[in-house]
């Protein structure tokens, strides 16, 4: 009994004010720090030669924004996930938007493109590299969410630990996008797509080792 | 959470006997209650901002709770994955008294029989020596000695499992 009065004394005295956006600005800004130490590692890779030549071209965009999109989705989940009261992520419904444009895409390319040239176009030349790049790229802002994630209090661990997989694994594809030289849309389709999945299966399997608090 | 230190500290010293009801009605020992209190105290002390103030407070505290709960629960029973322990965890009073019942069963129906009547009787059913040995047409050190090896056996069991 004084044991606890005791500790509530002492927790009540190192009390200051919660800041009101505590929880969404810790989220922010570990992937803006992650990211910003994956583009830096990016820049160090190397970005694809002909970047002003590509960025002319809608290929590129719907590449770059194929990624922020299942950044944006799984950025908005955590905001959930890493509460306690186990709410449904709903914002999650958000990783349908760049599945269904790179899949409107693709499909234009399949009907534009002669069936020849679709095989090349499909694997280009990194298919076996890029969705390791996406994954590997991905662990470091996992581990900025991760630790977010350790400092707030979220109870479903493994979902949490499978989100914040999506989310690196976006803002990784985000950013290997400007390394990457290829410009078909079934390879974003395919390639881009299996690394992000590939992430946040790792994220899964990992996230109630490391999540709990 | 809007930072008045005394009122923090009215909120916490409220919340002691709230929790202490929580992990009671929830089948926690009473040697681990205090335990999960002062985990859950310095949780909500600590996360405050994950708690969104247009949401009622309730349910925040009960998760973090909860969670706790939880992670004691297996921290001690590590094989079980958390995920699925979150729906184990509502039934938990229950299911844990039946596997403790079942684990029983299932050792004393290793054991000599005479020596699992008798334990089964002076330690399951809490009848007296002479209660058990009148009702089995034994002695009263018959019934004593039985329980003595019973014990024995079993301990020797587990032990070795």
């Amino acid at each position: 009994m004084t044991d606890l009065d005791n500790l509530v004394d002492r927790l009540a005295a190192q009390h200051r004010r919660t800041p009101p956006l505590g929880l969404p600005s810790r989220v922010a800004n570990a992937a803006l720090l992650g990211g910003a130490v994956t583009l830096a590692l990016v820049f160090i890779w190397g970005l694809r030669p002909d970047l002003a030549a590509a960025s002319a071209t809608s290929g590129f965009w719907i590449k770059l924004g194929f990624g922020a999109g299942f950044a944006v989705a799984g950025l908005a989940g955590l905001e959930a996930l890493f509460r306690p009261e186990r709410p449904m992520p709903r914002r999650l419904w958000l990783a349908a938007i760049p599945v269904a444009v790179i899949v409107f895409a693709a499909i234009r390319e399949v009907a534009t493109v002669p069936v020849t040239q679709l095989g090349a176009l499909w694997l280009g030349k990194t298919a076996l590299v890029c969705p390791f790049s996406i994954a590997a790229l991905a662990a470091v802002p996992a581990m900025a969410l991760i630790l977010a994630g350790k400092r707030s209090a979220p109870t479903r661990l493994r979902l949490a630990g499978g989100v914040i997989g999506l989310a690196s694994g976006g803002i990784s594809a985000t950013l290997y996008a400007l390394h990457c030289p290829e410009t078909g849309m079934l390879f974003v389709a395919t390639w881009y797509l299996i690394g992000i999945v590939l992430a946040t299966g790792i994220g899964a399997i990992c996230g109630p080792r490391l999540l709990r608090w | 959470m809007a930072g008045d230190s005394r009122a923090h500290r009215a909120l916490l010293g409220a919340l002691i006997p709230v929790l202490r009801r929580y992990f009671a009605r929830k089948g926690v020992n009473d040697a681990d209650i205090d335990d999960l209190v002062q985990m859950t105290l310095i949780a909500v002390h600590e996360r405050g901002d994950t708690y969104d103030p247009g949401k009622p407070f309730a349910p925040w505290v009960y998760a973090i709770a909860r969670y706790k709960m939880i992670d004691q629960f297996r921290r001690r029973r590590n094989h079980i994955g958390l995920d699925d322990i979150g729906e184990l965890a509502e039934e938990r009073d229950f299911s844990e008294a039946l596997t403790a019942r079942l684990d029983v069963d299932a050792h004393l129906a290793r054991i000599p029989e005479k020596q699992a009547a008798a334990v089964r009787a002076i330690r399951i059913e809490q009848l007296s020596v002479a209660e058990t040995a009148a009702r089995d047409g034994l002695s009263p050190s018959d019934i004593k000695i039985s329980v003595h090896r019973g014990l024995k056996a079993l301990a020797k069991r587990v032990l070795r499992k």
